[in-house]
């Protein structure tokens, strides 16, 4: 059963320009140029109830914008989107118990109080009864485990905790959909795993439905079976995970350290060689070989240290591109 | 009919019901305002101070017209003491909110208000009372009660029920009509950017009844109670004491509230779906 | 470019981004004006006022007309960018180029004025034309002059007390959560309210003995007529008495406040 159908959405804004300098601010006091930006073209896509779905894309492709226009807290220009049998911007307040946005870079808390004031805070507007508000809290705490860490001031706190705290209290009223926008963003690897493993087992336990956007390929590769691709307002891709790893080529990055300087002959048998700059070295490796292809190297090569990283989602969405625009 | 008369008695249920939370809610960020505040108290301290030096300005003018002691049949300086008492007292009640006023065009920019547009409560309500301000309103209350007892005593007003309900009852419709009025050229911030010259162009008109209204001419009496109402915040309660407000009057005090609360939902409205419409 | 000049152009440009801002704070200071004369109407029809303030009618119309100009002309307003300097370390940003800070603030404060000093200039100037035309006002090309060389003067002085009272945020480090106090109180004691003088010659000798009536009451009293030719030479030897004191003080300050900025570590 689908929970969110959006279709043909579009969305367009209007913004300013200022000419440089002197003149232009003397020019603007009288008279202003007005440009039509499109943010988000033609998208269209569904989601099932309980599903957890990526939405992908490089900055400034409109995936703010479509979970903006999801959530209501926009109107689109064109399209139809139906959540739950509502309308997002016509925002009931039936609709709005039933969702919740985080948002990575803003932040609903109280900043000088204890996170535990805005739960409450939060408790009243949505008409949480006492009870259940305690259930909730206490079992969100123990799963995010920041049980300890409730009376401590918001301000206090680290950027994965104080993550982990918006993520608790977009939760108190138990929403059936949750749209995250880059909920890992800025975060260490240890409190990103943390989060991811939290949503995972929430989703299980809840069948909440989540909409996902993030920077990171781990988030969504843990996390979702599908995704949704926008690249400059457009939609490009809707599918399973599984094909797009194919799509966007098997690979990663092996940065090197060596305890000389190495040379480009020395390491093309082993990848492409992305970067080169006296003792650091960058090897573009397919991931099957991954394993083999690091202890050859640490074995014939001068290397002292290596780290393995993914390729960025950015560039490797801009790979798949080049791809299909070669293959088509 | 029966259905539609049914339909309206339930729409009125349903706005009971709304404004019974909304006042729930009031106590809660009372609550998380102030405790937020304490935490610092050199900021506490700081906005006692500065609003205790706005203070001194609006004595000032009291103590000019002491210093020079005009008289004329109604209006002594004790009388303009009470007025000065009353438009300080409103001043804490409007500083306590007024901090939110500022800061929508923050959040308009910023985009913080997509935050509040998802929460199940009238957005307006959850904008403009979000933080209060007790710093602010202490010192003015104090000074307020103060100067308005020295001047109801001086000026020899009468002490009766009728008298004192009636002033406590136009303060309250004073302290209404204010919200609504001085929302209103914050809302600009939808449309345009800057919007400290608002807030200064507002702060201004608010000052004119730093003296009573019957000193200024007869037009602009007309104008600032009719048109603009500021004068109908201040001096209603004290002209009302001393016997000066006629009938038209008194409906007048109690309908420009409702009035101006009206227009304001419309506008309020209407910048919102500007900004869904407008912004990214 | 002169980067003195650099930064003058900034500040206008600065000011006129914000053009909703700019015209109705110019309008806003028209209000106080308004009260002010209403109430000067009042209490001089209803009795002896002149006798009470030393002030004749037309000198005190006069005064108010001119004194929130004059006020809104010399007003600072950096103090709490200075202040961010110093406490967030942005200060290092000015040390390493070849400018000096003092003289970085007050041009980038004269270019912010500057669109502002124009047009309140303009709107002095037709407020006087009034003065003399309604009012009866006598004025002399001498007594103009002289009143634009205090204003200069005393924007000058307006400044130096500012920058003193921002580079306290050296040592003092949340004193600009006072500064909205501190500026309200000195354009009271400044006049850019009601003239201090009136309210008796005790309180009037003690406000003459500070620096602050040297920034609003002073000019203002010269264009109104209220200050004969001895007291307009002596205030102008004092306008410069304590534009030398708050330099000297400011430049201390700064000396002593860097040292103790470079072992803080800002």
């Amino acid at each position: 059963m689908d929970i969110i159908t959006v279709e043909h959405l579009k969305k367009e804004f209007e913004y300013y320009r200022k000419a440089d300098g002197l003149k232009g601010s003397m020019k603007n006091l009288f008279r202003r140029e007005t440009l039509t930006k499109e943010a988000v073209k033609d998208i269209s896509f569904r989601v099932k109830k309980g599903e957890i779905l990526a939405l992908l894309g490089p900055n400034g492709a409109g995936k703010t914008t479509t979970l903006k226009v999801l959530s209501g807290i926009l109107f689109p220009t064109a399209g139809r989107v139906e959540i739950d049998g509502f309308i997002p911007w016509e925002r009931k307040n039936a609709f709005k118990r039933r969702f919740s946005i985080v948002m990575g870079q803003k932040n609903q808390l109280w900043w000088d109080l204890p996170a535990s004031d805005s739960f409450y805070l939060n408790k009243c507007i949505f008409d949480v009864d006492d009870g259940e508000y305690r259930k909730t809290v206490e079992e969100l705490a123990e799963l995010l485990d920041v049980k300890d860490l409730m009376n401590v001031q918001v301000r206090r706190l680290s950027l994965g905790e104080r993550m982990k705290m918006e993520i608790l209290a977009s939760l108190i009223h138990r929403p059936r959909i949750l749209f995250l926008d880059e909920p890992t963003i800025g975060l260490d690897i240890l409190s990103q795993q943390k989060i991811r493993d939290f949503l995972r087992y929430y989703n299980e336990q809840t069948k909440t439905t989540i909409i996902l956007t993030s920077h990171y390929m781990r988030d969504i590769e843990e996390l979702c079976s599908r995704a949704v691709i926008i690249n400059q307002g457009q939609l490009v891709y809707d599918g399973q995970l599984a094909d797009l790893g194919h799509l966007m080529g098997d690979s990663k990055l092996l940065t090197l350290m060596g305890t000389r300087n190495l040379k480009k002959e020395q390491l093309a048998p082993y990848g492409r060689v992305r970067e080169l700059a006296g003792a650091r070295a960058v090897l573009e490796v397919p991931r099957p070989a991954l394993k083999e292809t690091a202890s050859a190297i640490l074995s014939t090569l001068p290397v002292q240290d290596f780290t393995v990283t993914d390729i960025p989602l950015e560039e490797s969405i801009a790979l798949m591109f080049q791809k299909e625009v070669t293959t088509v | 009919m029966e259905k539609e008369r049914n339909q309206k008695e339930k729409k009125l249920d349903g706005y009971w019901a709304e404004t019974k939370r909304c006042l729930r809610l009031l106590k809660v960020f009372a609550k998380v305002s102030l405790m937020s505040q304490l935490e610092y108290r050199a900021n506490f301290a700081a906005g006692v101070a500065v609003e205790t030096g706005w203070m001194l300005i609006k004595l000032l003018y009291v103590a000019v017209v002491y210093r020079v002691g005009a008289d004329i049949g109604v209006l002594t300086p004790d009388h303009i003491l009470l007025f000065v008492g009353i438009y300080t007292l409103m001043t804490g009640f409007y500083m306590l909110y007024y901090g939110n006023f500022t800061s929508i065009s923050r959040m308009v920019r910023e985009g913080e208000l997509d935050l509040y547009l998802v929460k199940p409560v009238s957005l307006q309500f959850l904008i403009t009372m979000r933080r209060l301000d007790a710093a602010l309103l202490l010192p003015d209350f104090v000074a307020g009660v103060i100067m308005i007892a020295l001047g109801w005593a001086r000026a020899g007003l009468p002490v009766t029920v009728v008298s004192v309900t009636g002033f406590l009852f136009f303060t309250v419709c004073g302290a209404l009509l204010t919200y609504s009025l001085f929302l209103l050229p914050h809302l600009l911030c939808f449309w345009i950017v800057a919007t400290r010259g608002v807030a200064e162009m507002t702060s201004a008109v608010w000052d004119f009844n730093n003296m009573p209204q019957l000193i200024y001419g007869k037009w602009m009496q007309r104008i600032g109670t009719f048109l603009l109402p500021v004068f109908v915040i201040t001096n209603f309660p004290g002209l009302f004491l001393m016997g000066e407000l006629s009938p038209l009057l008194m409906a007048w005090g109690v309908a420009a509230p409702i009035l101006f609360f009206g227009i304001t939902r419309i506008v309020w409205k209407r910048a919102v779906r500007n900004y869904s419409s407008a912004s990214s | 470019m002169n980067p003195y000049r650099c930064v003058f152009q900034m500040g206008i440009e600065k000011s006129l981004e914000y053009r909703a801002n700019f015209f109705l704070s110019l309008a806003s200071a028209v209000f106080p004006i308004i009260i002010q004369t209403f109430l000067w109407n009042y209490l001089y029809g209803n009795a002896d006022a002149g006798a009470v303030t030393g002030y004749s009618y037309q000198q005190i119309i006069v005064y108010t007309l001119l004194a929130s100009m004059v006020s809104k002309l010399v007003g600072a307003g950096f103090e709490t960018q200075i202040n961010e300097d110093i406490k967030l370390g942005g200060l290092n940003k000015y040390l390493v180029k070849p400018v000096g800070y003092c003289r970085y603030q007050f041009f980038s404060f004269l270019g912010e004025k500057l669109p502002q000093l124009a047009i309140l200039l303009l709107v002095a100037a037709g407020l006087v034309a009034f003065s003399v035309a309604f009012l009866g006002l006598e004025l002399s090309a001498v007594r103009i002059l002289a009143f634009l060389a205090a204003l200069v003067l005393a924007l000058v002085l307006n400044f130096f007390i500012f920058y003193c009272v921002a580079l306290l945020s050296f040592w003092l480090t949340d004193v600009n959560l006072m500064f909205g106090t501190i500026s309200v109180v000195l354009v009271v004691v400044s006049g850019g309210i009601f003239p201090m003088d009136i309210f008796g010659e005790k309180l009037a000798a003690f406000i003459g003995l500070l620096p602050f009536s040297y920034t609003t009451q002073f000019p203002v009293n010269i264009i109104n007529g209220k200050l004969s030719w001895m007291q307009v030479g002596s205030g102008v030897l004092c306008q410069v008495f304590w534009i030398v004191l708050f330099g000297a003080l400011g430049f201390g300050m700064w000396k002593k406040g860097l040292k103790r900025f470079a072992a803080v570590g800002g």
